[in-house]
């Protein structure tokens, strides 16, 4: 039983991971990036590279891993979002779509279709913690995702630029009234974001192995965890993350694993049932 | 006196609809100056304007001498406060938050967010007490006395404010326009916005009153003779004098 | 050399792409090669899923991304079913329900949340396929596939491969028919209005929630077609044809071909058929191109294809001739229909937001026949008040009353309903359509018509198009800009905007009408016109509230004046005693100006 919760929270870690950098990105520019769970699958990818090609140790692989998503995210939002400010949500979903794909298919082109093994944490064998069986990288994962949005929850309240975040997605005119620029938050939430994901990367990838479409998945259950636990929020996020990994674990392990992602499906449909109407708009105001 | 801020010919308004048609208007550091006129007249057009929220089709805004075609951040950076009407603050932020972003741009100078936020307080010590509240408690009285306490954190040398007398009992009104007046006499430039002749033209030291997007008048309060013009824009010729 | 409008009317230009379909049903007896046969039928198929997602994408404005899941649901039920034995047309049918089924399983809650809910939901379906495939491989032969699917027939009769490549077509060109008679009739208008401005869709009446779900399972129901002409073009359904490739191709040849487009659908599909889905030396390619197109095509590809040819077949074929019935109605005076205005009577209305009443117990009443003006400075909450008798917020106490019903608490779209009519400050006038159907689309819930009335054009729906162009261009004379009634409405002036929403809520046939600073920023002649057009709306019985700031027009107006100053009442009455009423000077001038008001009333 324990195990099974051990494996549930791994998993769910990963959907809380993915959803932080959702929030980050929302929180600052009001925009949902389709594409922000490609970033695990690119960092899960370098990682590989860094590690069988290169051979560099794993913090050394991990800040490249960061490098790299941060500049492609930068470029996601200068040269796919940026330019349609105001021009209604639908055409960022679709270009945020179209990222994601663009990603998943380079993915795809230059590894194939074959999950491929990462080399780290390879070789060692499941912990005994607390009755149940799990992996170090998996209690590394779910570590991660506390500790990451803990960090963010924070610098976002308490810091000025978080502050500055919280008050442009509110009102983004009276924030440049403030002297906020909204802008350069923008571009700046989504680097960051890609450089979280990615660097978390390899350690996911050690769990999941690297595969070009493992963001598409994860995308979806990552916002499922946030309309579980409210958008924009971090706490939210770990908790809706933990959530939904726990019962994808559980249907897996007493349904089959044809069930888990079905399940994670009906789940989604009945927390968008029940939430009432104007969930965004109620708690969009008030964010983390 | 310096001239902090010089509009010059401005026109401006919202896609191809001209409301400011050719606007100029001086402010000078030290001054307080109103703009009066009635609503539709492009009080708040200007104000966008200057502010740099609305393009200018044509004409020049300078600030403190130099010529403005940045972006709102820049101008604020340049000194340039805004306090616009509405009550524009972080509604779901604390006081004491909306006070910090207040000072966003002075950030980076040692001590200058916490002095501001002392120096709120004593203005408007009602903002100390509930500086734990959420501002969407506030009542109006406090969010207005919030926005103008979050615009003077950025240490601005020119302030213009929208309107603030709107929805505020007569009482409070007194007590925002005496601090208002204040201002002058720590060496901002001030342009007010009003509605209310009277509470403004007791604190003004120049009146200017824009008519269907152009001054119109404009001189020093003393200079102001009767009030029947200024009466006539507003109520129409059929008030019983 | 140009055509004129009328003649541009009366051409049934539909008439084209039926003779083009028509054509290409005949390519197999032209000797067509069975290899273009099978290209023509991709394309067909890609096409009426392309259509299905233009309907809920361009139209009702929700990215469906789902259409390539229906199409797997389309084709292994229709495979089952002929399978067991059953005749194309009734497997086609079972399709066409499947898929409707799945739309309303998913639209329900997908629709709830904003634009970003529905793609997320549809987007978990399409990643869903190969789970569902092996759950229910008894049915659907698992990873193997579905083999097995016997050759398509029709009443018995067996169809070969031509005769089934006519029927793939006819079932195209029936579904590109219905699809486009839905599209420009009174339900396509109300779409647009939705994707506009909700707000005003609100104020209309429309139930925006039913709306968009009756778009997104219309979307749906060509993907089940597809999918079951599929399965029998195939002879065996597998869970590779399905998946996350299909649904982005789906999305960009949306893109390409224009997605507020029915036609373009088609385009889209050429397109990508005869690109890059054919080209196998770039299969592996594929994803990363699309993603490429989708990102382009996000961000320049505003209208496609058809967005591009519209606008120039526009300019170069239409003069601006009026329409006949515009020239009559122009020639002659124009009469207003009695207006049935009701009684208004709000009471002890309370509304707080946070720690600030914006209204402390306010009363107002409106009679039939009268223009009731609420003035007062800025931050006194008239519009606070508007909104609330508007149903747009909901008041914290007191009561609404229209006539004798109780209407307080009501939402907006329930008041439209119940006959509160409104214009706003900024104007709402959605882009694409013209003048006279920004006023007819007051009457969409006025006279009811079916979605399958309007898809088959029948006589309900023509008689409600006919009589909703007739009131329009009646109330456009009333205004006095009837010669406008052809023209796109986003080309309008400020003022003319202004008297187009006045037209278009007396189109609902308003028991109370609510005119939100109609005057702000027209000048002196505007201001005029727009006062003899209440003038007229009054005498001929409405109830007119009207928030103003415009002292003069307000006082050449109202026949009764109600003014708010910081949530409460302070003053009502006709507009002689309001304009001396000491507290009104004051609230507008100041106590000095009252105090001299106050004085040269004293003295005889």
């Amino acid at each position: 039983m324990m195990t099974t919760i051990w494996a549930g929270l791994s998993l769910g870690a990963i959907f809380a991971i993915v959803a932080i950098g959702y929030n980050v990105v929302y929180i600052a520019s009001r925009v949902f990036n389709f594409a922000q769970a490609q970033f695990v699958m690119i960092g899960a990818f370098i990682g590989l590279e860094a590690a069988s090609r290169l051979g560099l140790p794993l913090w050394l692989t991990i800040i490249v891993c960061a490098i790299v998503g941060g500049v492609i995210g930068g470029l996601e939002e200068l040269l796919a979002v940026r330019w349609l400010r105001g021009r209604g949500a639908h055409n960022e979903l679709v270009t945020t779509l179209g990222v994601a794909t663009l990603l998943s298919g380079i993915a795809l082109v230059i590894w194939g279709s074959n999950p491929q093994r990462i080399p780290f944490f390879s070789d060692s064998a499941p912990l005994d913690l607390l009755g149940g069986r799990v992996l170090l990288v998996e209690v590394i994962i779910i570590l991660t995702a506390v500790v990451l949005a803990v960090a963010v929850g924070i610098i976002t309240k308490r810091t000025m630029l978080g502050l500055a975040s919280l008050a442009t997605s509110e009102d983004r005119e009276a924030g440049s009234l403030r002297g906020v620029n909204a802008g350069l938050l923008a571009i700046g939430a989504f680097v960051i974001a890609g450089a979280l994901l990615a660097a978390v990367g390899p350690l996911i990838g050690a769990k999941t192995f690297a595969v070009y479409n493992l963001g598409d998945l994860l995308a979806v259950k990552a916002f499922v965890a946030l309309a579980i636990g409210g958008f924009g929020s971090y706490a939210g996020a770990v908790v809706g993350g933990f959530a939904v990994g726990l019962i994808e674990v559980f249907a897996a392990r007493y349904l089959g694993s044809e069930w888990q992602n079905i399940t994670v499906f009906f789940l989604l449909l009945l927390v968008l049932l029940i939430i009432p109407n104007g969930f965004f708009g109620r708690r969009a105001g008030r964010t983390v | 006196m310096s001239e902090a801020l010089v509009v010059t010919d401005l026109v401006t308004g919202y896609g191809q609809l001209k409301i400011v048609r050719g606007l100029s208007l001086t402010c000078r550091a030290g001054e307080l100056t109103v703009l009066l006129g009635r609503n539709g007249a492009g009080k708040t057009t200007t104000l966008s304007a200057i502010a740099g929220l609305l393009p200018t089709m044509s004409g020049t805004v300078a600030l403190h001498g130099q010529v403005q075609t940045g972006s709102t951040v820049s101008r604020v950076k340049a000194g340039l406060g805004v306090v616009q009407e509405g009550k524009r603050i972080f509604r779901s932020r604390t006081v004491e938050e909306n006070l910090r972003l207040g000072g966003y741009v002075v950030r980076r100078e040692r001590g200058a967010i916490d002095e501001g936020i002392e120096r709120a307080y004593e203005r408007f010590p009602i903002l100390k007490e509930k500086r734990k509240q959420v501002a969407a408690s506030l009542s109006g009285g406090q969010q207005q006395m919030l926005a103008i306490g979050q615009a003077l954190m950025a240490r601005p040398t020119i302030l213009m404010l929208d309107e603030p007398s709107a929805g505020l009992a007569p009482s409070i009104v007194e007590e925002v326009f005496g601090e208002i007046a204040s201002l002058t006499g720590e060496g901002l430039c001030v342009l007010l916005v009003e509605q209310l002749i009277d509470h403004s033209l007791a604190v003004a030291d120049r009146v200017a009153v824009l008519d269907r997007g152009r001054i119109t008048i404009d001189t020093d309060v003393a200079g102001l003779g009767s009030w029947d013009t200024l009466r006539e824009s507003y109520l129409g010729s059929a008030v019983a004098e | 050399m140009k055509m004129s409008l009328r003649t541009f009317r009366r051409v049934p230009w539909w008439i084209i792409p039926l003779v083009l379909g028509l054509s290409v049903m005949l390519l197999p007896y032209l000797g067509a090669p069975r290899g273009t046969l099978r290209l023509v039928t991709s394309i067909a198929l890609l096409s009426l899923l392309v259509v299905g997602l233009n309907i809920a994408f361009g139209f009702a404005g929700e990215l469906a991304l789902g259409q390539s899941a229906i199409y797997a649901v389309g084709a292994y039920f229709a495979g089952y079913f002929a399978i067991q034995g059953l005749d194309l047309p009734i497997t086609m049918v079972i399709a066409i329900l499947a898929a409707a089924g799945v739309g309303l399983l998913t639209g329900g809650p997908g629709l709830r949340l904003g634009s970003w809910s529905l793609g997320m939901v549809t987007f978990f379906m399409v990643l869903l396929i190969p789970d569902v495939v092996t759950l229910l491989s008894e049915f659907t032969g698992g990873t193997a596939g579905m083999s097995g699917i016997p050759l398509p027939s029709l009443f018995g009769q067996q169809l070969d491969t031509e005769t089934f490549f006519v029927f793939v077509i006819a079932v195209t060109i029936i579904f590109f028919a219905l699809l486009r008679n839905y599209v420009v009739s009174r339900h396509g208008t109300a779409l647009k209005v939705i994707r506009e401005s909700p707000v005003l869709a609100r104020s209309l009446g429309y139930s925006i929630p039913r709306l968009k779900l009756t778009a997104y399972v219309i979307s749906a129901l060509p993907a089940g077609a597809a999918g079951s002409l599929f399965a029998y073009q195939e002879g065996f359904v597998s869970d590779v044809s399905f998946g996350f490739s299909m649904a982005v191709a789906i999305l960009a040849a949306s893109i390409i071909g224009g997605s507020t487009s029915i036609y373009g659908a088609v385009f889209g599909a050429a397109i990508l058929v005869i690109g890059p889905l054919r080209a196998t030396a770039l299969q592996a390619f594929s994803l990363p191109f699309f993603g490429l197109l989708l990102v382009v095509g996000g961000l320049f590809f505003t209208g496609g294809i058809a967005g591009l040819l519209t606008p120039l077949v526009r300019r170069w074929l239409v003069s601006d001739e009026l329409m006949p019935d515009v020239r009559e109605a122009v020639a002659r005076p124009a009469e207003l229909p009695h207006i049935d205005g009701k009684v208004l009577q709000a009471t002890g209305i309370v509304k707080r937001f946070g720690g600030n009443t914006a209204l402390a117990g306010v009363d107002l009443r409106a009679e039939p026949g009268q223009v009731t003006a609420l003035i007062g400075p800025n931050g006194s909450g008239k519009t606070t008040l508007l909104n609330v008798i508007g149903g747009f917020l909901k008041p914290d106490a007191g009561t609404v009353a229209i006539g004798d019903r109780d209407v307080t608490g009501l939402k907006a779209h329930s008041l439209a309903q119940a006959g509160v009519a409104r214009t706003f400050q900024t104007p709402q006038i959605p882009k694409g359509l013209t003048v006279a159907e920004v006023v007819s689309s007051a009457r969409f819930r006025a006279q009811r018509t079916s979605v399958l009335s309007a898809m088959l054009t029948l006589p309900g729906t023509r008689r409600a198009m006919r009589r909703d162009r007739e009131l329009a261009i009646q109330l456009l004379a009333v205004m006095g800009i009837a010669e406008l009634a052809d023209r796109p409405a986003e080309e309008l002036p400020l003022g003319t905007r202004r008297i187009l929403e006045v037209a278009r809520a007396l189109a609902a046939d308003p028991a109370v009408l609510l005119l939100d600073e109609p005057a702000s920023g027209l000048d002196e002649g505007e201001v005029e016109a727009l006062a003899e057009v209440i003038r007229r709306l009054r005498d001929a019985g409405a109830t007119i509230v009207i928030v103003e700031h415009n002292f003069e027009m307000v006082m050449s107006i109202a026949d009764r004046i109600d003014v708010l100053h910081l949530g409460a009442m302070i003053a009502g009455g006709g507009p002689a005693e309001v304009r001396n009423d000491p507290a009104v000077i004051e609230s507008y001038l100041g106590k000095a100006a009252r105090e001299r008001a106050e004085k040269a009333q004293e003295t005889p």
